[in-house]
């Protein structure tokens, strides 16, 4: 996989100090594409700095995790994003090894500050930040600061933090895909305080490689061994053990499933504070890899009208596709997979609890996110080699022989049907997403 | 002229520093490429062939000296980038004393402090860093101090006996090691805490303790500042240290044994370290606490307010303090009360008896039941509240003790639903996507649909479509002749790939143009197998046709006879499903689909297979009767087939039959389970069916064996005791009686002048395991399909899994792990009914104590499954449980703990079937009292609180006065036998 670095540039390095009997939480800033901002995005009072100092922690634990990876590798750490901007304040960062995303949505309520401009930015989260943090208690006050609000409001002001950390594209693809997840997924239930930790302690112990499924026995709920119809799916349950600090504090957690049980979302509800909690299908898969957003990658969008998007769009603003639809004349059909797009383009998170997507424009190149997607580009390369053959072309009926290594593929696209006869077809019967040999014909006969 | 003076400096071992001394800087630059090439000759090795009375042996050596290598190894330091430099990996030459001392004070390169901190050679000690910094040449990063340090206290002789030595005065050498360098020790992560051990010092003792000792010492001769260490060694608690580290720092503020006024004082910094990870560090701070707890400066509102995470921890004796903590809090402050009674009775959700008490007593003593906010609070736990705490909490509990129990439903089984039907496959598309993904095991019973759905596909393909089967043929080949595992697959999918094979090459004769390409691609891979001498033999085989093909092991001799079948209509074309072709999942045949396909065979003449016949007659679900199923019999022509299934749907008796084909009789027989009808087929048989019911005598007892230790002055192994595994064994499994016994009965037969007994045939002859091909017994993903293949009588197949992988509780390896957790998936979809033979309820009860965490929650899902069903019969299970810990299969705790966590407080229906099991167990057990017993006796009583009325039965009673005399158990026994 081509490996990028990103060159993390801070003017200075996140503090959290104590000046005239409030805590001040300066987080450094830095976005690699739009550095001519204004200095500090938001400066402000936050409502619940003991539950969002956690939250913090277990958002900087997340990060620092990886369920597959070398501790050398882990030593190479990314930064968490943060978004500020129509009163909400996000925290998001992703495992290192693309597997677990978690979000911290400090909502309207949950801050009394000035959002002095709006926009997403990396912030430089370093460990005796992350110490600090611990100490916070229940009665402090909190200032948190995005950026330097004045030159020299940090003793080190001036001087430059920078690191550099190789950025695998599938850690941003992996960030974007994941808003495609949460938008697939469906609430399935809330529990209680007591019933959250009652369902953490069946975790078993140690890494596990079996699949739990959340379960429902008499008033109690939890994780088994044992498939059940209709039962929550979590591959790699020892991932979920990153939450435990936070589940005595929390006052309601929800459980969003995806669809085809591909992801599970966790939402722990603080007062006016969410912990956005989301873990891929099993511990070695990656949301990255998964291919579920890319039969709405096939069409392909006028830059202007992404452009256009980008332009009079603000941060947090909710996205309102009707509204894209209706300014643009876009066909209303073709608005969800707008939606699907600009999230993979990291243009818009998804809010679970909202049921809707956001923007807020990731502080990454743009011409890193496009060039993602290695299965949509062999489906590409097929075309361009000209390697695919309709056979047959009716109605709702598609038949077609697509060139692999040695071998011709057939490929049927019927209604909501697809098949091929490829190994990762016959592997996974779709749940991955299609393979590059019906993403090929799709994409040829143009129907997505 | 510079490189040839440096060449002949080198080759003749000259004075070199001269010559580098006066080096423009450009003159280095320049020499860098010669400098590459000459250090690589320098540095090579040259062959040495000698020869010795056994052949030539070849040796290597270096083709220079040492003194020319060091030569060329200065002139690279003086003159490189540090690009160069560290490629050439001698950064442990240019801390050397020679390098000090010769090189450094003339010349210190711009890298050199970037290549020490980055590489942080071995040769470089702290004292010898301090030397580099206090002249000016290394600015040494935190991280190779952090590196250095914690040995700058240890001193080495230099003689040939290496001495070590403690020697803490190195530390007051310099004043920047007390004043900067030691604090960062707490910073980041260092091995401070270890590898002392090993040094064998010469005046100290006390291991790894001694970087412990030696700060205590610092801060009671004051040179280091008490009050910085102790605020500093509680943050560590923050830093992310792994495990042992923070133990040992808190090993550290231990020894420094804090006043309880420094206690007071760093309540802020001992609050914080609560939120660490690891449990010493919280106990620690908690044992601090319980020594403030009740003075007036201690800040016992952020206590309460952090107590929740503590009340929370897995760790009893975190629990516990803060419960110790809280009281002392409310003892004290009288106004806490309410608080602190709140907070405690998140306690209530543990299940230890103990906490549950104490956090009870707690809200008892201090908290009034008139209070609503408690009461509330308490009655959110109430299901979770044991008898003791429930009697103490009496007043709180808001609902009345005594619910009108609900008369528990049995739930309804159905076995054939519409959620659990396989869809017929009828069109070339369909058949032929189902056939890609056979080799996938993507379902249990898709290797088994692939045998009626090749001869289907077969007279559906012409030479236009059958190139679609291409991509599919080459998978199927090149995992047959794959030679590395698929861990998603078992042998069973190979076995597939082998006949998918077979049908390609069938294909190939009928449409050779078609199949032109893949028959070419097929003729380069085998062409490149044959290349691999190495494969030849396995190659060969492998390409045989499935009739000829060696089996891997005997018990795959069943679906290879499938297959054959299969072929067989294949060849003939004709489109019949075998009779043993599931169709309810995993492995059901609905009872009419099966009459059907019976009279389909007769229709077009075609012999029905007898295994086919067998297993199918096994995948009949018991209960699944009506009567239009009789007229369906009816019409079935060979009479034998035809009394069978009447006998099967309890039409017919067997009495009433004259038996002449056992073969046909087997399946049924074994699958009623009838006690009369088994006895009296018995009798027809020359062969006993103890095989084939998978019924065996057992026992679990300690067995001795000799533990060998390698003697050095003998030179040999030699026995030196005896240890004692526990271990389940089959005694009878080996069949050493079955030969004289059907010896004995054909000798009784012959004077009785009965009529001749025969031997059955059934495809359970081939059911026996012997590692022909593979290292591991039972294939991992073959175990439940085997499983499958006589779902009403699944104690067969588990007996061989007992006897090969359930000796002991503890998994000899994964695949036998794997085999235990696949098993139990399927036993829980196949258990629906409570007569399964004894050998089934073995597996579950060694399921149930095994070492698997996983393996034991699916036990117990199946336990919670057949209880709820009414399917299990708790009083065996029980039975064999104790019997199984009598010999003391599993450590006790595992099982408590797994009644705990999965299977106590299920539903009231399933307290009393735990009871039950509980009940039974204890009469099998050993006299003496296995460890750990009390807690299984807390349980019980408090599932005999539940049911009084049930008394504890007989032999139990009577076990449990042996126990009696036990002291840790005399109070509970006592109650128990006077519920």
């Amino acid at each position: 996989m081509a490996t990028d670095t990103l060159h993390y540039k801070y003017t200075a390095q996140s503090s959290l100090e104590k000046k005239q009997g409030q805590e001040n939480l300066l987080l450094s800033k830095f976005n690699e594409v739009d550095k001519g901002s204004s200095p500090c995005f938001f400066w402000g009072k936050l409502n619940n700095p003991y539950e969002l100092s956690r939250c913090l922690i277990t958002l900087s634990n997340t990060v620092q995790s990886s369920f597959n990876l070398s501790p050398f590798q882990l030593a190479l750490l990314k930064d968490p994003i943060v978004t500020a901007g129509n009163n909400q304040i996000r925290f998001e960062g992703f495992s290192h090894c693309a597997g677990v995303y978690a979000r911290v949505d400090v909502l309207e309520n949950g801050q009394e500050g000035e959002f002095i401009e709006n926009g997403t930015t990396n912030v430089d989260f370093n460990t005796p930040l992350i110490s600090e943090l611990g100490k916070i208690k229940k009665n402090d006050d909190l200032i948190l600061s995005v950026g330097q609000k004045e030159v020299g409001f940090h003793k080190d002001g001036g001087s430059f933090i920078e690191r550099k950390v190789p950025l695998p594209t599938k850690w941003i693809k992996g960030l974007t895909t994941v808003q495609h997840y949460f938008s697939e997924s469906d609430y399935a239930l809330t529990l209680n305080r007591i019933q959250a930790i009652q369902l953490f302690k069946t975790i078993p112990a140690g890494k596990v490689k079996t699949d739990y499924f959340l379960i429902k026995r008499g008033a109690k709920f939890l994780f088994s061994p044992l498939k059940s119809n209709d039962a929550v799916c979590i591959g790699g349950i020892h991932r979920l053990k990153l939450l435990q600090p936070l589940l005595p504090l929390l006052n309601e957690l929800k459980i969003y499933p995806h669809k085809d049980m591909q992801a599970v979302t966790f939402i722990l509800c603080f007062d006016e504070l969410n912990f956005v909690f989301s873990v891929s299908r099993d511990s070695w898969r990656g949301f990255s890899g998964e291919g579920a957003a890319l039969e709405s990658l096939l069409d392909d969008l006028p830059d202007t009208l992404i452009q256009a998007f980008d332009n009079y769009s603000y941060t947090n603003q909710e996205f309102n596709p009707s509204l894209v639809a209706f300014e643009k004349g876009i066909h209303i059909e073709k608005i969800e997979k707008l939606a699907t797009k600009l999230a993979a383009m990291g243009l818009l998170g998804y809010d679970l609890a909202k049921n809707g997507f956001f923007y807020r424009r990731l502080p990454f190149k743009l011409d890193r996110i496009l060039a993602l997607n290695p299965r949509l580009k062999d489906a590409e390369k097929l075309l361009v080699e000209d390697k695919v053959t309709i056979t047959l072309k009716n109605d709702d009926n598609i038949e077609a022989m697509v060139e692999g290594s040695g071998v011709q593929h057939y490929v049927i696209v019927k209604g909501d049907i697809q098949k091929c006869t490829c190994t990762w077809f016959s592997k996974n019967q779709g749940e991955r997403g299609a393979c590059k040999h019906i993403l090929a014909v799709k994409k040829k006969v143009q129907i997505y | 002229m510079l490189e040839q003076e440096i060449e002949a400096v080198v080759l003749n071992e000259g004075d070199i520093i001269p010559v580098l001394k006066k080096l423009t800087p450009k003159d280095k630059k320049a020499l860098v490429p010669f400098l590459k090439k000459f250090r690589a000759t320098i540095f090579a090795h040259k062959e040495i062939k000698e020869k010795t009375k056994w052949g030539t042996s070849v040796s290597y050596e270096p083709s220079h000296t040492d003194k020319q290598r060091d030569l060329i190894a200065k002139a690279c330091f003086v003159c490189f980038s540090k690009t160069d430099f560290k490629r050439i990996m001698l950064t442990n030459d240019c801390v050397s004393d020679d390098y000090i001392t010769n090189i450094l004070p003339w010349y210190v390169p711009k890298w050199y402090s970037a290549v020490i901190n980055e590489d942080s050679p071995w040769r470089l000690t702290y004292e010898t860093l301090m030397t580099l910094y206090t002249n000016g040449w290394l600015q040494p990063s935190p991280s190779l101090l952090i590196a250095r340090l914690p040995y700058a206290i240890i001193e080495q002789t230099q003689d040939f006996n290496h001495k070590s030595f403690y020697k803490p005065e190195a530390l007051h050498v310099y004043k920047e090691t007390l004043e900067e360098h030691i604090w960062l020790l707490f910073e980041e992560e260092s091995n401070i805490n270890n590898n002392y051990d090993y040094l064998h010092l010469e005046n100290y003792k006390n291991g790894n303790h001694i970087w412990i000792d030696t700060i205590v010492n610092l801060c009671n001769s004051q040179k280091l500042d008490r009050e910085r260490v102790l605020t500093t060694t509680i943050y560590t608690a923050t830093k992310g240290f792994n495990k042992n580290l923070s133990g040992w720092f808190y090993d550290l503020l231990l020894q420094l044994n804090p006043t309880k006024d420094e206690i007071l004082s760093l309540q802020n910094e001992l609050t914080t370290a609560l939120g660490c990870p690891h449990t010493k560090v919280i106990n620690t701070v908690l044992k601090f606490y319980k020594l403030v707890a009740n003075h007036k400066q201690f800040n016992y509102s952020v206590f309460i307010e952090n107590a929740s995470i503590l009340l929370n921890s897995e760790t009893k004796s975190v629990v516990n303090s803060t419960l110790m903590i809280l009281d002392k809090i409310a003892k004290t402050h009288k106004e806490t009360g309410v608080t602190v009674s709140i907070k405690a009775t998140e306690a209530l959700l543990n299940l230890d008896e103990n906490i549950q008490v104490r956090a009870a007593k707690l809200i008892a003593n201090y908290a009034n039941p008139a209070n609503q906010e408690v009461t509330n609070e308490v009655s959110m736990y109430t299901d979770n509240l044991l008898h003791a705490a429930k009697e103490l909490l009496q007043a709180y509990l808001t609902l009345p003790e005594v619910v009108e129990e609900t008369p528990f439903e049995v739930e309804d089984i159905k076995l054939l639903t519409e959620a659990n039907q396989i869809p017929e496959l009828e069109t070339v598309d369909d058949l032929l996507f189902f056939i890609s993904q056979v080799i996938d095991n993507n379902e249990v019973y898709h290797t088994d649909l692939l045998l009626s759905y090749l001869p289907k596909l077969n007279l559906l393909l012409h030479k236009e479509n059958v190139t679609k089967l291409e991509p599919v043929f080459n998978r199927a080949f090149d995992l047959s002749m794959n030679l590395e595992g698929n861990s998603q697959i078992g042998h069973l999918e190979i076995e597939a790939a082998s006949y998918i094979n077979d049908f390609a090459e069938i294909l190939i004769h009928k449409f050779p143009g078609a199949l032109a390409d893949y028959r070419k691609s097929k003729a380069q891979k085998i062409k490149k197998l044959k290349e691999n001498s190495y494969f030849a033999d396995y190659y060969k085989t492998r390409l045989l046709p499935i009739e000829q093909r060696p089996i891997a092991d005997y018990i795959y001799q069943t679906y290879r006879s499938l297959c054959i079948d299969s072929k067989t209509l294949l060849k003939k074309g004709l489109a019949l499903t075998l009779l043993s072709a599931p169709t309810h999942a995993p492995c059901w045949i609905a009872p009419k689909t099966l009459l059907n396909r019976i009279l389909a065979y007769e229709a077009t003449n075609h012999t029905i297979s007898l295994y086919d016949f067998q297993i199918a007659i096994g995948r009949l679900p018991l209960h699944e009767f009506d009567t239009e199923l009789i007229k369906l019999i009816e019409k079935i022509q060979d009479v034998a087939i035809r009394e069978v299934l009447q006998y099967h749907f309890n039409q017919l008796s067997i009495e009433q039959v004259k038996i002449t084909r056992p073969e046909l009789w087997i399946q049924s027989v074994l699958s009623k389970n009838n006690a009369d009808d088994l006895t009296y087929f018995q009798e027809l048989l020359a062969n006993p069916l103890q095989k084939e019911t998978g019924t065996y005598k057992w026992e679990c007892k300690p067995t001795a064996y000799p533990y060998k230790e390698y003697d050095y002055s003998l030179g040999k192994l030699v026995q030196t005791k005896t240890i004692y595994k526990k271990m389940l064994v089959l005694t009878d499994f080996e069949g050493g009686e079955k030969d004289q016994q059907s010896i004995i009965t054909s000798i009784k037969g012959i004077f009785s002048k009965k009529k001749r007994k025969v031997n059955v045939s059934s495809f359970y002859n081939y059911s026996y395991f012997k590692k022909q091909e593979y290292t591991t017994t039972i294939q991992p993903h073959d175990d439940i399909k085997f499983l499958l293949l006589s779902p009403n009588n699944p104690g067969m197949f588990l007996s061989h899994v007992i006897h090969n992988n359930l000796k002991e509780s503890t998994f000899y390896d994964e695949s036998s792990k794997k085999n235990m957790i696949n098993l139990l998936k399927g036993l829980h979809e196949l258990w629906y009914r409570k007569d399964f033979n004894e050998t089934t309820y073995l597996f579950l009860a060694t399921a149930l104590l095994c070492s698997d965490k996983v393996a034991r929650e699916l036990a117990a899902e199946v336990w919670i499954k057949t209880t709820a069903e009414n399917n299990l019969n708790n009083i065996i299970l029980g039975t064999l449980l104790g019997k199984l810990q009598w010999g003391e299969y599993a450590p006790m705790k595992r099982f408590t703990d797994l009644l705990t966590a999965s299977l106590f407080n299920v539903s009231a229906h399933h307290n009393k079937g735990l009871f039950e099991v509980l009940n039974h167990m204890v009469a099998t057990m050993n006299d003496t009292p296995p460890r750990g017993i009390k807690k299984l006796l807390d349980i019980l009583l408090e599932l005999h609180y539940m049911f009084p009325e049930v008394p504890i039965s007989d032999p139990s009673k009577e076990k449990l006065l042996v126990w009696k005399t036990s002291k840790t158990l005399d109070t509970i026994i006592t109650k128990l036998v006077a519920v």
